[in-house]
């Protein structure tokens, strides 16, 4: 696995894991086994929406400087989960892939949060780690109770 | 409305308890960044509770009853208990099923209500507890997930030992330093990086930060411990076993020893002493009556054996011993055979069928403390780090200090040295590899023919042979190019100070003389830092051959039908009447129904077995099957008569590891059966009138006593190149044959599922 290079890097690695988020819960939404959960997990790929954006901004103003040494020390497996959605995945593996995924965004934003420039990303960073962390943990209710109803 | 105050009454409780929790895992770590971010977190939790407060004198609204009875559900799963004695782990994990039974409170209660602005209070309030969730969760994931290590950075004192000894001397690299400890290098925890669970990060730690994942975590000074020599694998090293009053082993440590001189072990001795402590330990003989086991006394189960045996003819008689006993315990087996029934039908069962050649592996080995010297390390299907950790420190070591390049040759589609080598060739036949880079070698006259000259006989044979053979089909049969067996001649002939490390697991008998033949042709043999070194798979799998438990030879190699060395026999067991002849082919005996008797000691042929159904075809032609083990394996299950054994700690003896270092057991424990091994084998030999004795240092110097006078004007026979006709690698089981083995093997492996 290629390591990041640049901060750009690091920021197109997780637009594009936003991306990939905002499918996932989309045809997430599309098998939600309730109406509420139906319409989280499309609040949720809203959020994402809204992750990307703020993230391309950041990366089209340039906002975020980082020394090579601070990129070098975040490695990209650290924040890579080796499973895919797969079209015929069971509705807990797709849980648990989701909570994995928000996982490791969070440990991302948490990193980049600790690296930022100023405190107006910092600001930025922390909240998206938070909203990952809420997510996170709304997948894990969620399959707690799943798990529990269906055995 | 009452309800309403109820329930921000109850999520103030609950963040004062979190407050309390929070602030005592900040007083348990001893980490200033820890205990900082637990501070921060207590003083969150204040805020929070602030608000609350706030928002009750405030406010007031109505919950119906349809939330309500979803919150109830949520309250029963809060637990406050005294949280002043919980460990550190502990702590962290009540915090992580506080903060989300927290979460989903607040969850609900923006959901509860439409006041806009208390909506926001409370979803911010539920992000927060997430957040926290989070945290806690990643710090205990990353750190007490593993089912061997734990890892405790409140203790942490960043000194880095651990993640040294990983990367310098194990070569996993799987730790890294953080601000406030280590964590796994990659991922979210140990089984998510290299970690091969060996455990150094556990014996180097000075803190107790990284530990066994055990319930006693008190200092092992408390505690009596014996020393010992380990019984998993040849390469012998010293441990270290701590046991309590009951006899309890709790911990094994490393120790200094004549081959690990720097205390390493690995993860059979380190994690494997749960066997010890096995409740369900035979400490009877147990006789089959209508398919169920019951106790007999020792003396009616020697009468039985006895009876047995002398109701067949001697050679239907074979014995068996395990390559996990002591010195003492197969010398004694083999005497039983031959100077009680009469025959020379004795071997250890995972040398059935290995071929004649096996016997030789260990012969003029590079001494293990010769790894650091090389210029280069070959891996001739050696899965090291699985199988002989502690030589794959050595290895590693030297490369990680010398900076010399580690190749693999394996027939496997991933090596577990993967990370650990510089080059892989993958091929299908070890056997064909090294005849064809032999080929090679001789073909184009690259061999050392000084050496040669002076150290070898039969070369002029050996080539002739050698060359008649085809060289593409060779190339063909090994599964890989005339390239990659060009490039692997020219590199290992061209270096100054090669080493091949082999496993006689993999190896095949005939593929390891061709090994011998390539030392030979190149030079190497022999010579400081520059040759062989054979991997066997048991402690004490050299003792088989030293202690002549071979059909065709005794004591130290002495040919067992050499009238001189009967005569010898003889006299020395104050016999007469040995047998004459012997059978090699002790698997045809079996296979054709020849064996009627059968006595196994310390191997479990059915429970290691690689074609079940074959044992299982070939156990059904006996009459009569006695096994000697520890605990009732898959084989003992099928015998007529089981015998209790002996651990080698409880009767004392000599191992021999592969490189032929005899190391002393010493007797520590008391022994858990009346009649230890030693004695049983003492009073079956009395049985047919052969006189021996219990002590092992007796038995030895018996067996020292038979073996051949050296003459003082002996001279170091050359070494012989000897042609190979065929692979012949039919190996019948795994795990060296040995239950203790494959029960540590599965035990590991099961741990890691889940």
């Amino acid at each position: 696995m290629k390591e990041f290079e640049n901060i750009d890097e690091i920021l197109d690695f997780a637009i594009n894991e936003e991306q990939q988020a905002v499918d996932f819960y989309i045809s997430l939404a599309e098998n939600a086994k309730n109406e509420y959960m139906k319409t989280t997990f499309f609040d949720f790929a809203k959020e994402e929406v809204n992750h990307k954006n703020r993230l391309m901004d950041i990366k089209q103003n340039g906002l975020f400087t980082m020394k090579p040494e601070m990129v070098a020390d975040l490695k990209i497996s650290d924040y890579t989960v080796s499973v895919h959605p797969t079209p015929n995945m069971t509705y807990s593996d797709a849980l648990v892939l989701a909570m994995k995924k928000e996982k490791a965004a969070f440990k991302l934003y948490s990193k980049l949060a600790e690296r930022a420039p100023d405190a107006g990303i910092k600001d930025v960073f922390l909240s998206l780690a938070a909203e990952e962390s809420k997510h996170k943990l709304r997948f894990e209710i969620e399959y707690d109770e799943f798990v529990l109803k269906e055995n | 409305m009452e309800n309403y105050i109820e329930i921000i009454d109850f999520a103030i409780t609950y963040e004062e308890f979190s407050i309390a929790l929070y602030s005592h895992l900040a007083l348990l770590s001893e980490n200033d960044w820890l205990k900082e971010r637990f501070i921060q977190l207590a003083s969150k939790e204040t805020e929070h509770k602030d608000k609350l407060i706030n928002l009750k004198d405030t406010k007031r609204f109505i919950i119906t009853d349809d939330y309500y009875s979803k919150i109830e559900k949520i309250v029963i799963k809060f637990n406050i208990i005294a949280y002043e004695e919980l460990s550190y782990k502990d702590s962290l994990f009540l915090a992580m099923q506080n903060e989300k039974n927290l979460f989903k409170l607040y969850l609900i209660l923006s959901e509860a209500i439409s006041d806009k602005e208390v909506v926001n209070m409370f979803s911010l309030l539920a992000q927060d507890e997430a957040q926290h969730k989070l945290f806690f969760e990643l710090e205990y994931e990353m750190n007490f997930e593993h089912p061997f290590i734990e890892i405790d950075n409140s203790k942490c004192n960043l000194c880095a030992d651990c993640v040294k000894v990983c990367s310098n001397i194990v070569g996993a690299d799987a730790l890294k330093l953080v601000e406030y400890g280590v964590t796994p290098s990659t991922g979210n925890k140990l089984q998510d990086t290299l970690c091969e669970s060996c455990g150094l990060c556990i014996a180097v730690c000075p803190t107790q930060a990284i530990s066994e994942r055990s319930v006693i975590k008190s200092d092992m000074d408390e505690f009596d411990s014996f020393e010992t020599i380990c019984n998993y694998c040849s390469v012998g090293c010293t441990i270290k076993v701590h046991i309590t009053e009951n006899g309890e082993a709790i911990k094994v440590s490393g120790v200094e020893g004549t081959v690990n001189t720097d205390g390493n072990i690995c993860k059979y001795a380190r994690f494997g002493y749960q066997y010890i402590n096995n409740s369900k330990r035979i400490t009877k003989p147990l006789l089959k009556v209508d398919g169920v086991f019951e106790e007999i006394s020792f003396k009616e189960a020697y009468d039985l054996i006895a009876t047995k045996i002398k109701g067949v003819k001697p050679d239907e008689n074979a014995f068996f011993a395990g390559a996990r006993l002591t010195n003492e315990e197969i010398y004694l087996i083999q005497k039983l055979a031959r100077a009680g029934a009469k025959t020379n039908n004795v071997l250890s069962m995972h040398y059935i069928k290995r071929g004649a050649h096996i016997i030789n592996t260990s012969f003029d080995n590079v001494p293990f403390e010769e790894i650091s010297g090389a210029s280069k390390i070959f891996l001739i299907g050696s899965e090291l780090n699985e199988e002989h950790p502690v030589v794959s420190y050595m290895v590693y070591d030297t490369k990680y200090k010398k900076h010399i390049e580690i190749d693999s040759v394996t027939t496997l589609a991933e090596t577990s040295m993967k990370s650990k080598c510089d080059n892989i060739f993958k091929i299908d036949s070890y056997y064909h590899f090294i005849k064809a880079v032999n080929h090679y070698i001789v073909t184009n006259k690259l061999y050392n023919m000084m050496f040669i000259k002076d150290n070898c006989d039969n070369f002029d044979l050996y080539c002739n042979t050698l060359l008649a053979e085809d060289y593409t089909e060779l190339v063909k049969l090994s599964g890989t190019t005339e390239d990659i067996i060009s490039t692997f001649a020219e590199d290992y002939n061209l270096q100054m100070n090669a080493i091949i490390l082999f496993t006689e697991k993999e190896i095949s008998a005939p593929a390891s003389t061709e090994l011998y033949n390539l030392t030979m042709l190149t030079g190497k043999l022999g010579k400081t830092s520059n040759g062989l070194i054979a991997l066997k798979t048991k402690n004490n799998s050299q003792g088989v051959f030293d202690m002549g438990a071979y059909p065709t030879f005794g004591v130290g190699y002495q040919e067992i039908c050499d009238a001189e060395f009967i005569n010898k026999l003889e006299k020395t067991w104050k016999i007469k009447g040995l047998p004459k002849h012997s059978i090699r082919e002790q698997e045809v005996l079996l296979r054709e129904g020849k064996i009627k008797n059968i006595f196994v000691f310390g191997e479990d042929p059915l429970g290691c077995s690689i074609d079940k159904d074959y044992i299982k075809e070939v156990g059904a032609k006996l009459d009569f099957g006695v096994v000697q083990d520890y605990y009732m394996t898959e084989t003992a299950k099928q015998a007529n008569l089981v015998l209790p054994a002996s651990l080698p700690f409880e009767i004392g003896g000599h191992f021999t590891n592969t490189q032929r270092y005899i190391q002393k057991v010493t007797k520590t424990m008391p022994s858990k059966v009346s009649d230890n091994s030693y004695q049983q084998l003492y009073y079956l030999l009395k049985k047919f009138g052969v006189d021996s004795t219990i002590d092992p240092d007796q038995i030895m110097f018996e067996a020292i006593s038979l073996l051949p006078d050296v003459a003082e004007d002996y001279e170091r026979s050359k070494y012989k190149f000897v042609n190979t006709e065929d692979n012949n690698y039919m190996r019948l089981f795994d795990y060296g044959c040995d239950n203790l083995t494959m029960y540590f093997d599965k035990y590991f492996e099961n741990k890691f599922k889940n």
